[in-house]
């Protein structure tokens, strides 16, 4: 019913177009383990053994009476030293996650499915016995079952038993294979076991509840390598990403979105299909920080547009004051000089000279010359104040002197006339310029005006021209790009061509063939010649410029499109440009929403959806990650149709195919481990599929009830080895039994 | 309490190294060396187990001609020096002659798959079926805009994709 509740809120958010976002978890420390308080209850009891499940995802601990294990907890230890306390710690399982400086030093007791390191393991015993709560002198007093992996490395055992043995004075050991007490946990007798765990998956036929080892067959893929192999993919799908991604993080990912496609190619290759890719993309949130943007308010944006108006007009003010004085001041200069001229009048030509002397003139043409040129400026400003543009009319110097011959002129007047000459050709030259600009204009006018005559009685002409007008430029770039990415080949034609014509070029005798009495060379004759140095230029500025005109034409065609033509609208400018719409890659990236690159959120957001089913379809066909190997089905039908002979016992094994282990877990993989068994298994064969209870902790239930059932009794001492017989038989020593390996 | 300590604090609560174990034995050292990786104990187990039929071919078959008889002496110190050929000729002899050998961790490996069928083609990028190779990159695509990516990828980038499935060229 809560879950019902819960539904209407989550298709609203769909509806609003918002997809929902899966989130990762920092890898978080959980907190001390409880440690057991009730050993009492077991102190001194020989039949009460202590179960382990020791496996390479997770160590799990406890009392074979128990119904479930005490501990769980991955099988790291972290050993480091604290240089400012001055001592080591040791931190086990969960612990090791505590902090970073203890998460970097853990250490894994596995390498792949087998122990490789036993300083992590005796750590490991050690923490699994004291959060037991044992307290006993001399040794741990009771039996241990321990399990191990298929065709575990002597090696290994022999290690495992001394250290058993020898440190703890353990008073007996029992061996045996976690899928196989898992199968017995689960009741079944003669069936196949396909156990699917962290770092391998196994298959082992059971006949009369005995392992065959002679056909066990191990597959080297498990969930560590699936969650590899999605980093992996992870990496090279977002090369860059803004987020560290923790493994944790990428566990759960695998855990929590993969499951077996029922039919892997069908479901693929529609995978990416946008209309239905929102349900199965899965998008998830990695954590980032907001860089944020001041949002302002309406009125505070009115309030700063107010004040910088305000700031605006103080300044057109002040500009407007400082053009006043400076008026002001020539007036007063104006009146001043124009005072001087009337005064020279009346006085004596010396006088006037010396008065003409002190303010900087030399004769009175200057003087006259300078207050017409305040004059002109006075009016000049005065009109900019009043607001009359003024079409400036440059009067027409003349240039009296030119007209007379040098012969009438003294040396000054001489030097006046070339003068006048310069200016004359100056002002020529200006009144050139003018009127070409005018006619360039009137040609602008004219053409405007012709192509809006041309549009606004042949619009459909003026469309089809300017289209492909537009298409030849587009072509135009595209064979530019083309270019390029050819000459970033170096087998391409075009890469070839240019190291032909660098080498010619470079070559002393150019080998073109001349004709005959025609020796010299004619290189650069043709303006044409030149191109070829345009032609062998790696980075070609030029060609670089022309594109950027190339695509400011394109802008202003594309604009007048826009404008003009009603067929011409905005989509079908996209239609040209990539539209995410349309891209399987974008469809791959970012799921079947639009990304915007500058938002926070979406840059640190993956997106899962063909890696769901990508990932764990790696079982069934290990080729796909690089594992050249069989895949489950295949291996399967090969051990049950050409290995086994006895083909009643063949139809036993059909009626229970058995899984367990962790892998199994992914949703749809019984059913479609059943569906590909029964189309390769003989027609109408009695196949039957089924997964453990607990696929993840039926091992150590299994190895808890076969030692609560048998401790005690002649089959507990058929299969464990006692501290007598470990001194007397050293430690490569093991009993064969249903359960467990065999001798090798 | 200074939030800079309180990780030692807790380090302090988790950690084993100085709590009681009265159940250890207190005579008890570790073996040296006594942490192989699963290669280490792979090739011992193999040099250990040819070692041993060399030994006891030694002395049922010291005359058959076919392979020099090694004297008693050598035995000791065969392990080390028990070239590979000699290995692999005593294995092989032990297949012919048992038929089949016991299960041990090198030999239970999944065969390689025979049905070419079985392992389809898909695209290097994207996953998705595919029907085309790049000659140049060897890359797997499912279609042309694919193809441009592939085309656009930077240097050894297109290795890493081949390397995703074992396809990639190791130079040694």
């Amino acid at each position: 019913m809560a879950l019902t509740a819960t539904e209407p809120a989550t298709d609203s958010a769909s509806s609003n177009g918002s997809q929902k976002l899966y989130h990762v978890l920092e890898p978080k420390f959980n907190g001390e383990l409880p440690q057991s308080t009730d050993y009492a209850k077991f102190k001194g009891r020989s039949d009460a053994a202590i179960v382990i499940d020791n496996g390479s995802w997770n160590t799990r601990v406890g009392w074979s009476t128990d119904a479930a294990p005490r501990l769980t907890f991955p099988p790291i230890c972290s050993r480091y030293r604290d240089r400012k306390l001055g001592r080591t710690f040791t931190l086990v399982g969960y612990d090791a996650y505590a902090d970073s400086n203890s998460r970097t030093a853990a250490k894994n007791a596995f390498d792949i499915d087998v122990i490789s390191n036993f300083d992590v393991m005796e750590n490991i015993l050690d923490y699994s016995f004291l959060k037991l709560g044992i307290d006993n002198e001399n040794g741990i007093g009771h039996p241990i079952v321990l399990t191990e992996t298929l065709c575990n490395p002597n090696y290994t055992r022999k290690t495992m038993s001394e250290l058993l043995f020898e440190a703890y004075n353990a008073p007996s050991i029992l061996y045996g294979i976690d899928s196989l007490f898992s199968y017995h946990y689960n009741g079944g007798m003669t069936g196949l076991v396909l156990s699917s765990s962290n770092s391998t998956t196994h298959l082992i036929p059971v006949v009369n509840s005995k392992g065959v080892m002679s056909m066990a067959t191990r597959l080297n893929w498990g969930g560590s390598q699936a969650v590899e192999f999605l980093t992996k993919l992870l990496a090279l799908k977002y090369p860059g990403f803004p987020s560290k991604v923790y493994q944790p993080q990428l566990e759960s990912l695998v855990q929590e979105h993969c499951y077996v496609a029922q039919e892997y190619k069908a479901e693929m290759s529609g995978y990416l299909e946008m209309g239905s890719l929102d349900d199965r993309d899965r998008v998830i949130q990695f954590p980032y920080t907001e860089i944020i943007k001041e949002q302002k308010t309406e009125e505070e944006l009115a309030k700063i547009a107010e004040r910088r108006k305000e700031s605006g007009r103080r300044l057109q003010e002040q500009a407007a004051k400082m053009r006043l004085e400076k008026l002001k001041k020539k007036e007063e200069e104006l009146a001043y000089y124009q005072h001087l001229l009337e005064k020279g009048k009346n006085e004596t030509k010396k006088n006037y000279s010396r008065m003409l002397e002190n303010d900087g003139f030399r004769d009175e043409g200057q003087l006259e010359k300078r207050i017409k040129e305040l004059e002109k400026s006075i009016r000049r400003s005065r009109n900019k104040d009043l607001g009359i543009e003024e079409e400036e009319e440059e009067e027409v110097p003349s240039f009296p002197l030119l007209d007379v011959a040098d012969e009438n002129l003294d040396e000054d007047g001489i030097k006046q006339k070339r003068a006048q000459k310069l200016l004359k050709a100056n002002y020529e030259a200006r009144q050139r310029v003018r009127a070409e600009k005018e006619k360039e204009r009137e040609r602008l006018r004219l053409e405007a005006e012709k192509e809006e005559e041309r549009r606004t009685n042949d619009l459909e002409g003026w469309i089809s021209e300017k289209r492909s007008m537009r298409e030849g430029l587009l072509a135009k770039l595209k064979e530019r790009e083309q270019k390029k990415t050819q000459l970033s080949d170096r087998k391409s034609l075009a890469s070839l061509n240019r190291m032909k014509a660098i080498a010619h070029l470079a070559s002393d005798e150019p080998t073109r063939k001349r004709r005959r009495g025609n020796d010299e060379d004619t290189f650069g004759a043709d303006d044409d010649d030149w191109a070829i140095y345009r032609d062998i230029a790696a980075v070609n500025e030029e060609e670089e410029e022309e594109d950027e005109e190339m695509q400011t034409e394109l802008k202003n065609l594309e604009a007048q499109l826009l404008r003009h033509d009603p067929d011409f609208t905005e989509e079908s400018l996209q239609a040209n440009k990539s539209d995410w719409r349309n891209s399987l890659i974008h469809a791959f990236l970012r799921g079947a929403r639009p990304f915007d690159p500058e938002n926070q959120a979406e840059a640190n957001q993956m997106h899962l959806n063909v890696e769901r089913i990508r990932v764990p379809e790696v079982i069934f066909e290990p080729n796909m990650a690089g594992v050249d190997q069989a895949g489950i089905v295949e291996i399967t039908t090969e051990m049950l149709l050409n290995r086994f002979t006895d083909s009643k016992q063949r139809e036993m094994i059909y009626r229970d195919v058995f899984l367990t282990g962790g892998y199994t877990m992914f949703q749809g993989f019984e059913e479609r481990l059943r569906t590909a068994l029964t189309s390769v298994l003989p027609f109408e064969s009695p196949l039957a599929v089924r997964t453990a209870k607990d696929p993840v902790l039926d091992a150590w239930k299994g190895a808890a009830l076969w030692s609560k059932t048998n401790i005690g009794q002649p089959a507990w001492k058929g299969a464990a080895i006692s501290k007598a017989e470990y001194a007397e038989k050293g430690s490569d020593y093991i009993k064969e039994h249903n359960l467990g390996n065999v001798m090798s | 309490m200074a939030p800079s300590s309180t990780p030692t604090v807790l380090h302090e609560t988790l950690d084993i190294t100085n709590l009681e174990k009265p159940f250890k034995s207190a005579t008890w050292k570790p073996a040296a060396r006594r942490n192989k990786n699963l290669k280490q104990v792979l090739t011992e187990v193999n040099r250990a187990q040819a070692a041993s039929i060399i030994a006891s071919q030694a002395h049922t078959e010291a005359n058959t001609g076919d392979n020099t008889p090694i004297p008693e002496s050598a035995l000791a110190g065969l392990s080390a020096r028990a070239t590979a050929a000699q290995q692999a000729s005593a294995l092989q002899k032990l297949s012919l002659s048992v038929g089949q050998p016991a299960p041990t961790y090198g030999n239970i490996d999944a065969a390689p798959s025979l049905h070419p069928a079985n392992s389809g083609h898909w695209c290097d990028l994207t996953g998705l079926p595919a029907s085309y190779v790049d000659p140049k990159t060897k890359l797997r695509y499912t279609n042309k805009e694919v193809y441009a990516v592939i085309r656009g990828l930077g240097q050894g980038v297109s290795d890493q994709y081949l390397a995703v499935r074992g396809a990639n060229v190791i130079l040694k």
